[in-house]
């Protein structure tokens, strides 16, 4: 257990933004933080980071507390922080020269060879970093965080607003990483990234970790539910939902109503039947197996994108 | 290792943003270009415009004329010059007019009202020259007998007196802004919260970039005095050395004003308003262009305590008029002071965290 969080806490005036999370991560293991903007999550890995300070619980790396000295952690870890930006006067070698330096390090030659090879940087080692793309300076912020060969690396949305190619081309990086033994601790409101790159994943909403496990077992928790989706004329009232045995979501806009039932043809049936009754058209209407989209409005009534 | 390679980022940083490099270098040349243009050539130059009918008197005026510095004797016709006059080209015009031989010649002087100051000198400097032509001819005895002595051996130039002004201004705008602008860009695109992740020492860091701006200040003050001595005609009297040391304290001292100043600033945006509201007043008040001898007591009290005053008057001491070190010992002292007082009080405001990072959360959560 390289990770240790234990009733991690922020208070934000009279708002809970954190509110006593607890969890652990393995040596080598792709932890995910699976959330919508505000959740928590990023306060959540400020407080782990050392750069935001906890009102309550700790956070072990190593066995080393983080709190009250960051400082203590600062060589073991490695951060991408949200939004990234560079000095634009510097080069792409100069950056990565000037952050090892700041850990008192000296890149070699080869160092700095593999790390340009990792993020597919070599042709752009002389650039300007104001001349990358917005998927190289996300692979550039990645490899800043590894000049000081942390052994735990946070990486907050390092894929959010690229297109799918070079989300991809980052996920190969933090695969890579894996596979040289480091524990990485990411942030996405990618349900995609999640499944794919994290081996588990905790469930933040509104401050609290609401499930945490392996993706497919969260999927498996919704059990054989099928998911049944349609959009109605009006809206349904909860009474009435409460009598279509099924667990209900909430309405959203984009997909209308969400239900999911364990017996998905005795639900649909009485849900035409009440509708006709009721005086309401139902259409639209989808049944699916759920995904960790599903998952997630399962447990938070909320979509998980923007 | 890690303060050298900050050093050389910071001074790339510096020297390939066009902006910076323009308000370092091209700007305090570009100033002094002008002012030397405006009053550094030909001031006191006094321009006459005569018109001559060849008598004798007329030919006294102008052989008097050839012995005095500093004026020029235009010839020509009267209404050519009297247009000349208008246009401002010349200061005054004297026209002899025809005369009988033994009668009084009638010399007409016009000139522009409006000039005051250069008419003025300009109608004394004729009169003077007709009133010696009437005692030489008519032999009156000299009732005085006047000798002028400078008392200051060494009279500054415009230019001379400009150039330590020019320095420190510079120093002053390039130490606030290019302190202060990049730190709060920083802090406002997270860059500081990314090197706070670093083992890196606050003092390392901001000691590399007080360090980088001095380096520019010393690039400055010699493409300064260089321009000087090759294009105006500057006499350099006093020690570099004497002078490179006031140029190192007043760099300290305006970069541990623009740290503050990185501590004061909530955005990027403010840092321009804040900078230029304690720039400009000062660059005037601390004796950049002109003394103000000519200001109430008040605002020469105050002109007194600015940080600016200090580094001009010391450098003008030194630079130009030769002075020792110890004769500066007092401005010297001054600048350490203010370093101190700039230091701490930016030591305690100093933010590596933009408010608007922590804003945003807040509104979000």
């Amino acid at each position: 257990m390289i990770i240790d969080v234990q009733d991690l806490t922020k208070r934000y005036g009279g708002l809970l933004a954190v509110d006593k999370v607890n969890f652990a991560v393995e040596q080598g293991e792709i932890f995910g933080f699976l959330g919508p903007n505000g959740a928590g999550k990023t306060t959540c890995l400020e407080m782990m980071e050392g750069l935001r300070k906890p009102d309550g619980g700790q956070v072990l790396l190593k066995g080393i507390s983080v709190w009250p000295n960051p400082g203590k952690v600062k060589n073991l870890i490695g951060v991408q922080l949200q939004s990234t930006s560079f000095y634009e006067e510097l080069t792409v070698k100069e950056i990565l020269v000037l952050f090892a330096s700041l850990y008192n390090r000296r890149l070699s030659e080869g160092q700095l060879e593999s790390l340009l090879s990792m993020a597919g940087l070599e042709e752009k080692r002389n650039a300007y970093t104001n001349t990358l793309s917005g998927g190289q300076k996300q692979r550039l912020a990645i490899i800043t965080a590894l000049v000081n060969e942390p052994e735990i690396i946070f990486l907050d949305e390092p894929t959010t607003g690229l297109d799918p190619q070079a989300r991809r081309r980052s996920w190969e990086i933090i695969r890579e990483l894996q596979g040289k033994g480091k524990t990485i601790i990411l942030t996405t409101h990618y349900m995609e990234e999640a499944e794919n790159l994290c081996a588990r994943v905790a469930i933040i909403d509104q401050g609290k970790i609401v499930a945490i496990d392996q993706p497919q077992k969260l999927i498996e928790q919704l059990g054989k539910k099928a998911k049944i989706s349609f959009a109605s004329s009006r809206p349904l009232e909860s009474v009435f939902l409460a009598q279509l045995g099924a667990e209900a979501g909430q309405v959203s806009s984009a997909e209308g109503q969400v239900l999911f039932a364990s017996d998905p043809a005795q639900t649909i049936g009485v849900l035409l039947e009440k509708a006709k009754q009721e005086g309401i058209v139902i259409h639209n209407l989808h049944v699916s197996s759920p995904s960790l989209d599903d998952v997630f409005l399962g447990l938070t009534g909320k979509e998980l994108r923007d | 290792m890690t303060f050298w390679t900050l050093l050389l980022a910071n001074t790339r940083l510096q020297l390939r943003n066009r902006g910076s490099l323009f308000w370092h270098f091209a700007f305090p040349l570009v100033f002094m270009t002008l002012f030397g243009l405006i009053f550094g050539r030909g001031a006191g130059m006094l321009n006459i415009g005569l018109v001559t009918n060849d008598s004798v008197p007329a030919q006294h005026f102008q052989a008097a004329f050839n012995e005095i510095e500093g004026v020029k004797l235009i010839q020509g016709e009267e209404n050519t010059l009297l247009e000349d006059l208008q246009d401002g080209q010349i200061h005054v015009l004297v026209v002899f007019a025809a005369a009988a031989a033994g009668q009084p010649v009638d010399v007409e002087l016009f000139y522009d009202q409006n000039e005051m100051l250069a008419t003025g000198t300009a109608r004394s400097v004729v009169r003077g020259v007709l009133d010696g032509i009437t005692r030489a001819v008519l032999e009156v005895p000299e009732l005085f007998r006047l000798k002028e002595t400078a008392i200051s051996t060494e009279e500054l130039t415009f230019m001379s007196f400009l150039l330590p002004g020019v320095i420190g201004m510079s120093i002053m705008f390039s130490a606030l802004f290019g302190t202060a602008y990049p730190l709060v860009t920083e802090r406002e695109k997270g860059i500081l919260r990314r090197v706070k992740l670093t083992p890196v020492k606050t003092a390392v860091f901001l000691g590399a970039k007080a360090v980088g701006m001095t380096v520019i200040a010393f690039m400055q003050a010699a493409i300064i005095i260089l321009t000087g001595i090759s294009l105006f005609d500057v006499q350099i009297l006093g020690s570099l050395f004497a002078a490179a040391l006031v140029v190192l304290l007043g760099a300290l001292m305006m970069v541990s004003l623009g740290l503050l100043l990185a501590g004061v600033a909530k955005r990027v945006e403010s840092v321009d308003s804040i900078a230029n509201a304690i720039a400009m007043p000062m660059m005037f008040l601390a004796g950049t262009f002109f003394e103000i001898d000519g200001a109430p007591d008040w605002l020469q009290s105050v002109a007194l305590i600015l940080p600016l005053t200090h580094l001009n008057s010391a450098l003008r001491e030194v630079l130009i008029r030769g002075q020792e070190l110890a004769a500066v010992l007092p401005a010297l002292l001054t600048m350490v002071a203010w370093a101190l007082v700039f230091i701490l009080a930016a030591a305690y405001l100093f933010k590596w965290e933009s408010p608007k990072i922590q804003g945003n959360n807040r509104k979000v959560l």
